[in-house]
């Protein structure tokens, strides 16, 4: 053993004496604080919500108000802002929502974004490969997946390109999240389109509350290594502001035959939050971001490769060069109390290089938002606002073979909308009517109405019931519209006819401008209720029955002389129809003062002519939160997947751990486990559309430390 | 020659490693001034814990002896002044309705603003009341045999008797010893003595009886 060796042991073994000394103490405190408390056959504490037994309790012995505990009914209170485009709560909400809390993220361990999804009911997240997933809610998933509308800040992140998530490029820094709000059901019409099964909104903390320094990092099997780093400040008395910036590095899926789907991105941003006067406050965000991610695609060529079966198309190791950036100022200027107005405008750039594929797609987006809010008469809520996006993109494909095309390989787009909605209270804290509708005015199918109506009961401060019915659109894309998608070839038939050599004959997936959006129409009812301290539980059912689903119909031959090859067209169409259904209960116990156990159960029927059951039709997750001591934390998270018999994925049961040390006030020690029950498995297969393999979601582990100061 | 050179590098390895070490030790062992440690996230309910420092506002009343000059008459009533939130003040009207204290009935009544100079036996001072507003309050009334008691961070080194705080979902206070020597006002030791109740002050091991 070298000399070197034996002073890093020494190091070691005084470090971990001093740190076990502190702990020891610390946890010794602790035993006498609880010690203090009477023995057993003391009377239960006081409730605090009764003034009168607080009141007892005092003139009997004043000791017995220290036992009294002030908690609040969380489940009820949890704030939510999105169904309603304002600050409301849980409990006042007629909608279908669950909110992922910072303290959520942080204890599972999780370290994107699409896995901190699993933990809400309704939401399905299955991973493709290690830089895709296919996130959807209430059926319709695939890696595209369209009918949801996700949204960081208030800037929306879905692209235009074909209605659905990059989720490669959306990133934030999950220590400074405040809270993601997932709206189950068309929940937000005053969002506009593409809200159609769903909202997700993440939002981050006001650089007021990350005031201070932290920095993270670690590494693992899949993990091969991450650091963050944050600094928040103080520009004035009233303006505060944070910077920030992240990079990880991470390794491939697992594929028998090899797989190539290793991801790393960097990504920095930095908040400014000013107090401007008593009424105004102002916002400033941006982020900037520039990463690589891999993947293992099946390229269909156009002319033929090889004179050896398969002639038309290869596999090939793609590369994605991602970068983006984007900057949003929002402004908010309170009239009185209960009346506001905010003002909203950002501007989003990204850059996708496939590097095998030679095409590169950029685009940009302009975004204007207004709303205000107010009182009328008393009894009547009113929020209304308009908005104006204009998104640009380009394709740019020098190679004139890729299989991929738009036509025009660049488009502007407007959209226009404006909504409205009452809140009508029609029996004081007991029954509230809301309608609201969103008008749109797109370039692709003109006019559009989203109308809803709710009906909100609350019988007291600890329930309430809900029932909703909405219409929701989901308008058009460029791939709708433009597309020009050809697949490997089916068959093969003599070019020219009836004798010449055989001639490959590829189907053509062509766009169609005339194309309708897609519609549903919701049907919803909830209920939700705190019924002790302890225990509180949330019921959604619905019905969504849908109209104009995407279609392909064939159209005519086509043939080209100079390949030569032929073309079977399919031209998209709206023609499918279907009803899906299903209930979400989630519940939430706290067991004990230090362990809390929390499930959801997600139940889902689809009756729908389009869709090959992509969707699973049960699903559960369970979480333990667990605090050892006072410095320990221990989380064991379950999930179960049944089967998606349209992808040929099999039913999976998996869990996840994090164990965590706190051995001072400002430094964190983890470990997390994740997919501990199986070495491998599958969670969706790849689309047929470019080609992408998909690749098994491994077992791993990964630690590291976090610094708060 | 060769030797020494490995030697050296061995040294410098040695030196560093020691470097880095005592760097990381450092960095786990600091501790943040007055950095919180990601707290577990309790919500409060704020009606609860409104009822709760009433009723301690309450105790209080029971609790504390003033000077005899401080009452008119042995049936003069008890004033508890509230300067800021009104919910407060609603709470303890409440609470005034349905008990007494010390063979004395409650008078509640509101506090304009720092200068009021209504006759109080004890001041409560609300969290949403601005810091320059209470501080010019704590100097009008120290020294005096006013009981101050307050809910704001750091009040009581400023000057409060009684400061209520959080912690975890459970409503503590913090008593100024010295202070409440100073206005002459003897609290009970069945307060002092509480699991809640923080006792700030020169000999704040010494119990005021």
């Amino acid at each position: 053993m070298g000399a070197a060796t034996r002073t890093m042991l020494a190091w070691i073994t005084a470090a971990a004496m001093l740190v076990s000394r502190l702990c020891g103490g610390a946890v010794a405190q602790d035993a006498l604080l609880d010690a203090e408390a009477p023995a057993s056959t003391a009377p239960a504490a006081p409730n605090a919500s009764d003034l009168e037994s607080l009141l007892d309790a005092a003139d009997q012995d004043v000791s017995q108000l220290s036992r009294v505990s002030v908690g609040q009914a969380p489940a009820l209170e949890t704030e939510v802002s999105t169904v309603t485009r304002q600050e409301s709560t849980v409990g006042k909400t007629p909608a279908a929502v669950f909110v992922i809390t910072n303290e959520m993220i942080q204890r599972s361990g999780v370290r994107n974004i699409p896995d901190a999804l699993r933990m809400a009911p309704g939401v399905e997240v299955a991973r493709v490969d290690a830089n895709k997933w296919a996130i959807s809610i209430r059926g319709f998933n695939n890696q595209f997946a369209n009918k949801l509308l996700v949204q960081i800040d208030g800037r929306t992140v879905y692209t235009p390109t074909f209605g659905g998530v990059f989720w490669d490029v959306q990133d934030v820094l999950l220590e400074d999240v405040d809270r993601i709000e997932v709206i189950r059901g068309p929940g937000a019409t005053v969002w506009g389109a593409n809200a159609v099964n769903g909202v997700i909104n993440i939002l981050t903390k006001s650089s007021r509350e990350t005031q201070g320094m932290f920095g993270e990092a670690g590494g693992g099997t899949e993990e091969r290594a991450y650091g963050s780093l944050r600094y928040g400040g103080r520009i004035s008395r009233d303006a505060t502001y944070r910077i920030w910036g992240k990079w990880f590095d991470r390794d491939q899926g697992f594929d028998p035959a090899g797989a190539a789907d290793d991801w790393r991105s960097g990504r920095g941003g930095y908040r400014v939050d000013w107090d401007a006067s008593c009424c105004d406050l102002v916002t400033v965000q941006g982020d900037a971001y520039r990463g690589s991610a891999g993947g293992r695609n099946a390229y269909t060529s156009l002319a033929p490769l090889s004179p050896a079966p398969p002639f038309f198309f290869r596999d090939v190791d793609e590369r994605t060069d991602l970068a983006g950036f984007n900057n949003l100022l929002r402004w908010t200027h309170e009239l009185g109390e209960d009346s506001d107005w905010t003002a909203q405008t950002y501007y989003d750039r990204t850059e996708r290089t496939l590097n095998e594929l030679m095409l590169r797609e950029n685009r940009d987006t302009v975004d204007f938002d207004f709303q205000h809010r107010f009182r009328l008469a008393e009894i009547h809520g009113i929020i209304w606002g308009f908005g104006y996006r204009n998104t640009r993109d380009q394709f740019i494909n020098p190679a004139d073979l890729t299989p991929i095309g738009f036509l025009p390989p660049s488009r502007a787009d407007d959209l226009f909308s404006y909504f409205v909605q009452d809140e009508i209270t029609l029996r004081d804290e007991f029954l509230f009517l809301t309608g609201g509708a969103k008008f749109q005015h797109n370039d692709y199918t003109g006019f559009e109405l989203q109308p809803t109506v709710r009906l909100l009961c609350t019988p007291t401060d600890r329930q309430s019931i809900w029932a909703a019915v909405s219409r929701a659109v989901r308008t058009p894309t460029r791939t709708d519209d433009d597309v020009s998608l050809t697949l490997s070839p089916a068959a093969f038939a003599p070019f020219p006819p009836p004798a010449g050599p055989l001639a490959p004959v590829f189907p053509r997936i062509l766009g169609n401008r005339d194309v309708d959006s897609e519609e549903v129409v919701a049907y919803e009812i909830g209920m939700r209720a705190q019924m002790t301290e302890r225990f509180s539980w949330d019921l959604a059912l619905f019905l969504n029955d849908y109209r104009s689903l995407r279609t392909a119909v064939p159209g005519p031959l086509t043939v080209d002389p100079t390949v030569p090859a032929y073309y079977a067209n399919q031209i998209i169409a709206g023609t499918g129809t279907g009803i899906t259904y299903g209930f979400e209960p989630a519940l939430n116990y706290r067991a004990t003062d230090r362990w809390t156990l929390s499930g959801a159960y997600t139940f889902l029927r689809m009756d729908v002519d389009v869709d090959t059951e992509n969707s699973p039709r049960n699903r559960v997750y369970v979480q333990s939160s667990h605090d050892l001591g006072n410095d320990w934390e221990f989380d064991l998270m379950g999930r179960y997947v049944d089967n998606v018999p349209g992808q040929g994925v099999p039913a999976y049961l998996m869990m996840d751990a994090r164990l965590a040390w706190y051995p001072t006030d400002v430094c964190e020690l983890y470990v997390v486990g994740r997919n501990l029950l199986d070495s491998a498995h599958p969670e969706f297969s790849g689309n047929p559309f470019l080609g992408t393999m998909a690749t098994e979601v491994q077992r791993e582990v990964y630690g590291g430390f976090a610094l708060r100061y | 020659m060769e030797l020494s050179i490995q030697r050296e590098d061995q040294r410098n390895r040695r030196d560093w490693m020691r470097g880095v070490g005592a760097a990381v030790l450092g960095t786990l062992l600091a501790r943040g001034a007055g950095a919180a440690r990601r707290a577990r996230q309790v919500v409060v309910d704020p009606q609860q814990a409104m009822n709760l420092k009433s009723v301690y506002v309450y105790s209080f009343c029971r609790f504390v002896a003033w000077p005899a000059a401080a009452f008119d008459r042995p049936d003069a009533p008890l004033v508890i002044g509230v300067f800021g939130d009104d919910k407060m003040r609603d709470t303890l009207a409440e609470i005034a309705a349905r008990r007494q204290a010390q063979g004395r009935s409650l008078e509640i009544k509101k506090l304009a603003s720092p200068d009021d100079g209504t006759p109080c036996h004890l001041v409560m001072i609300t969290a949403d009341v601005a810091a320059d507003k209470r501080q010019a309050m704590l100097k009008r009334l120290k020294g005096t045999a006013v009981l101050i008691v307050t809910e704001a961070t750091g009040a009581g080194q400023e000057g409060a008797h009684v400061n209520f705080f959080l912690e975890n979902a459970t409503v503590k206070f913090e008593i100024n010893v010295p202070a409440a020597q100073a206005s002459q006002l003897r609290i009970d030791p069945q307060l002092t003595a509480l699991k809640v109740a923080k006792l700030l002050g020169a000999d704040a091991a010494a119990r005021v009886n």
